[in-house]
């Protein structure tokens, strides 16, 4: 076709719009319905309304400037992206235009501003591909009646598809476009990514299509089609360098467009804010004032952070992580879902088997010495402390000692003992370079269970005689313990590691030399306030550790106890359930509370289920796995023994439960403590009930709560402010506020410690994973007769399964003299360089260390001057 | 007077406490001067009032009088004779 015709062609189509335009006729020509006409006419209606404040050629004016503006960039076949260039729009309009006879180009560009401006309001993209240009133009054309210049344009561009499919096999295709897209993509854009290495690559969409795939099970259509989405965000920021976390997180967020929720989480990215990072280099742990402030420490806490991002995405299930979240219950140690929650084992594993220990670097036959004992005990400690995240437990220290005793001086054996006390309480190891978090369990008699078993000596031989023939030796090392914590550290300040607890049985009031034995402990309980006093009545023996844990010994562990080896114990996991909140979604409703309280308990036992598979799950990867040192079976028993563990259902702020159902608190009358054992006795049969029927160990405990009772208050003054305000402890105004721990009365009440103590007591039989009563002493010293006298009257006249006394001390930084009571100057040099010591929970920290909930309580407590 | 017998369900020693101490307060023509009262620790209203009453073992077994305790067994039915000099019958 000649150009003369070509541009009649236009011509005339150009007229025939202009008659649609201004008459709104239909014209045969154009090869348009009436309806499509009208259709087209008042499909802009933007054009309508703004026709009535400016004239035609305004409008016209203002739709160019528009359309000039949309766009900057294009996406080519190729995948290429090169600058938006009009005037191709036009040229491609006037070519098709020429091919019918047509020569108005005024036409054809005003025709590309529609085309644009189309493509504008009906493309979510601000990056429009060549194809879609196309459409849009032969829509534009038919639309605005230019029939004619609309089948040139499609016969143009038909047949160069065809060229194109011609000129390329499909696996040279392939191959270009990939090609091409690598080139182009990765020069072009001139874009760079920051790795999450230590590295900058180009820009590259086919990764985001590949991790789709790999990591989140996405169909590749839909990684390629969210990939290209993602590149279009990035190429109109016009950055020049992107990092990867970055991309991950436009892509997370297209995949919540489409609608891939699942998917998102699976591509999920853990990490923390920058921020966050600083703060947690900079500022000490709150969470755990046993976590010292060093770079070894920062490590943990970050590491710790993710591992607990982890763990509610892909350990625990939706329902559980958002009940943990929104503190229904509380998950503890989420940071340390890979690991269990705390132990209890025997010296006589470590006398027997020597220290040989998977992947080891060196293999130690049985000690023959009692500092080398030692020295494989704490190593030990050390070794598990990297594979628990609680308290390392040992059971009678002093028994399994003995045998290694026998000819050592006093000295000698006041010198182990300071070993061993020093040895806890200043390494610096493992879960960031804390101490290890210890107890020692103390008998005074040799414990019935122990007393006819044949003792482990020298080089892990049986001696040929029975523990209860070393009862003297043990004795002796016992009283050497406690002239070291009487003693205290080089300042005299107590000794926060390791936790000494003695049983006091029915045995040990018959056992000569007691009373001897038991004005000691007490006067380091009242000096120092190391000692634990644990209570076992009647048949019970337990073995004790973190802060109040203990395992009551069944028959099986009795039989056990014949090999002593072979009794080691853990409780994998401790899940808190917020009792105030059970009743606040009660509203007085006592079935109501029952039934939330059953909602939160099921909510645990599932929690329970899925760490016990994760945990079984490693434990599978046996000398290859991450717990492998808990899979080591020298006596034909993996070290970790499943079938004993047990799971911690644990307790918080009965008191604000309590006071919130009815308006009184545990101690403010009797239908109020009623409830509040009705409570507990509902969940212990709970507990029951789930253990028979899930074939695992479900028992309650008081939750040592050190963050929990802050983070669950917080929670709570957030989502039931009425509610909570009402009940919550410590003082809101600063934000300093609490919950009490698990079943205990109100810290501040002017209660006696000894009516204290038997009111608490009587929960503790229903709490079997251990439960403990603390006596507030500050800065009195009460007489060692006194506190003797004490202790016999609680295991004789209460119910109360362990207490302790707690004073405090200052201690100063600068003359380093340490004071009883927590001060603000030292009475010694006047300093106000000090530091205040105490127990948080169950052990013994430095206050400057507590969170905001903690500290609260700390200044509520009320402290006994007489027992 | 009355008696409180704490118990399990399942416990063959509480069955046995009660059938014998039921034996004798019949022996002794006292059975309906001297109630027994069974408190199920199976339960969590019985848990508590062991709790209150700081009962911790069954079979335990409490001689009351008004609201004081007069005397208790623990794990075991009482004498016979022990139960007779205390309800002085």
């Amino acid at each position: 076709m000649s150009s003369t015709n070509d541009e009649r062609l236009v011509e005339e189509e150009l007229a025939v719009d202009e008659s649609v335009a201004t008459e709104g006729d239909v014209s045969s020509s154009v090869m348009l319905t009436e309806e499509e006409t009208t259709s087209s006419t008042s499909n802009d209606d933007t054009s309508s309304r703004l026709s009535l404040f400016m004239d035609e050629d305004e409008l016209l004016g203002l739709h160019h400037r528009l359309a000039s503006k949309l766009f900057r960039l294009v996406r080519k076949r190729s995948g290429k992206i090169v600058p938006f260039d009009r005037k191709k729009i036009t040229n491609a309009i006037f070519r098709a235009a020429e091919e019918v006879g047509g020569r108005d180009l005024e036409v054809a560009e005003r025709l590309t501003d529609e085309v644009v401006l189309y493509l504008y309001s009906e493309k979510d993209s601000k990056l429009p591909q060549v194809e879609d240009i196309q459409d849009a133009i032969e829509k534009i054309l038919v639309e605005r009646g230019h029939a004619k210049t609309a089948k040139a344009f499609i016969l143009f561009r038909d047949k160069r598809q065809r060229v194109r499919r011609r000129d390329m096999t499909p696996d040279l295709a392939d191959l270009e476009k990939k090609r091409v897209e690598k080139l182009l993509d990765a020069t072009d854009l001139a874009l760079f990514v920051r790795t999450s290495g230590d590295d900058i690559i180009a820009w590259d969409r086919e990764r985001i299509i590949g991790t789709l795939v790999k990591e989140a099970d996405v169909a590749i259509d839909v990684a390629e089609k969210i990939s290209r989405e993602v590149e279009d965000q990035i190429v109109l920021s016009q950055t020049s360098v992107i990092t990867a976390p970055l991309i991950r997180e436009l892509v997370d967020a297209k995949l919540i467009e489409h609608g891939l929720e699942a998917e998102r989480r699976k591509h999920t990215r853990l990490g923390v804010p920058l921020y966050d990072a600083e703060r947690i280099i900079l500022m000490p742990n709150k969470e755990n004032a046993n976590i010292p402030h060093n770079p070894e420490a920062t490590n943990m806490t970050l590491a710790e952070s993710v591992k607990k991002q982890y763990a509610l995405l892909s350990v625990f299930s939706q329902e559980v992580s958002d009940a943990h979240a929104c503190g229904d219950i509380h998950l503890h140690d989420l940071g340390f879902f890979d690991r269990p929650y705390c132990s209890g084992q025997s010296l006589e594993y470590v006398k027997k088997f020597g220290l040989h220990l998977p992947n080891a670097l060196s293999i130690a036959k049985p000690a023959k010495h009692p500092d080398i004992l030692l020295a494989h005990m704490v190593k030990f400690s050390a070794a598990l402390q990297g594979h628990f995240a609680g308290a390392i437990g040992w059971d009678a220290v002093n028994t399994f000692f003995a045998p290694f005793l026998e000819g050592l001086s006093d000295r000698d054996v006041h010198q182990l003992a300071q070993m061993l006390v020093f040895e806890y309480s200043q390494q610096s190891v493992a879960r960031g370079g804390q101490a290890i978090f210890s107890d020692i369990n103390i008998y005074w008699e040799t414990p019935k269970h122990f007393a006819d078993v044949l003792a482990i000596g020298p080089g892990g031989r049986h001696t040929g005689r029975t523990y209860r023939d070393y009862q003297k030796e043990a004795q002796r090392f016992a009283f050497a313990l406690f002239d070291i914590y009487k003693e205290g550290d080089g300042t005299g300040r107590p000794f926060f590691f390791p936790k000494p607890l003695v049983h006091i049985t029915d045995e040990f009031f018959r056992t000569p030399g007691h009373e001897e034995f038991l004005l000691h402990i007490s006067d380091v309980a009242s000096d120092k306030g190391n000692t634990y006093f644990v209570f076992d009545r009647g048949e019970t023996a337990k073995i004790s550790e973190c802060c109040r844990l203990s395992f009551k010994l069944e028959q099986s562990d009795l039989d056990d106890a014949k090999e002593p080896w072979r009794m080691r114990y853990s409780a994998l996991q401790n899940v808190t359930l917020n009792l105030p909140r059970a009743a606040y979604t009660a509203k007085g409703d006592d079935a109501r509370l029952f039934e939330r309280l059953d909602e939160m308990f099921n909510l645990a036992v599932q929690a329970h289920r899925q760490k016990r598979d994760v945990i079984e799950n490693l434990l599978s990867m046996g000398d290859s796995g991450p717990l492998a040192l808990l899979t080591m079976d020298p006596d034909g028993q993996q070290y970790l023994r499943m079938h004993r563990v047990t799971y911690l259902i644990g307790l918080l702020g009965l008191n604000e439960c309590v006071q919130s159902h009815l308006g009184q608190e545990l101690h403010e009358s009797e239908e109020a403590f009623r409830l509040g054992l009705k409570i507990i006795a509902h969940l212990k049969l709970a507990c029951d009930r789930a253990s028979s029927s899930d074939g695992m160990r479900f028992v309650l405990e008081q939750t040592p709560a050190e963050s929990a009772a802050y983070r669950l208050a917080k929670l709570d003054v957030e989502h039931f402010p009425r509610e909570a305000r009402e009940v919550v402890k410590g003082n809101e105004d600063l934000g300093e506020i609490y919950y009490t721990n698990s079943t205990f009365l109100n810290v501040s009440e002017k209660i006696s410690p000894i009516e204290r103590v038997k009111k608490e007591g009587m929960f503790h039989d229903m709490i079997e994973a251990g439960a403990l009563s603390h006596v507030w002493i500050a800065d009195s010293r009460p007489d060692k007769a006194a506190v003797a006298s004490f202790v016999k009257s609680t295991f004789l006249h209460t119910r109360s399964a362990q207490i302790a006394f707690s004073p405090e001390f200052t201690t100063c930084n600068t003359c380093l003299k340490v004071t009883r009571g927590l001060v603000d100057e030292c009475p010694h040099c006047k300093s106000t360089e000090v530091e205040g010591i105490t127990r948080v929970t169950g052990y013994f920290s430095k206050v400057s260390g507590w969170n905001k909930g903690k500290k609260a309580e700390l200044d509520d407590r009320f402290r006994s001057k007489v027992l | 007077m009355r008696l409180v017998f704490f118990v399990k369900e399942n416990c063959e020693a509480c069955k046995n406490a009660k059938e014998k101490v039921g034996f004798f307060l019949e022996k002794w023509g006292v059975a309906d001067s001297v109630p027994i009262e069974a408190i199920n620790l199976s339960t969590a209203d019985g848990l508590v009032e062991a709790a209150m009453k700081e009962v911790s073992d069954v079979p335990t077994i409490l001689l009351v009088d008004g609201g004081d305790e007069v005397a208790r067994w623990t794990r075991r039915a009482p004498a016979s004779d022990d139960l007779k000099a205390k309800l002085g019958v």
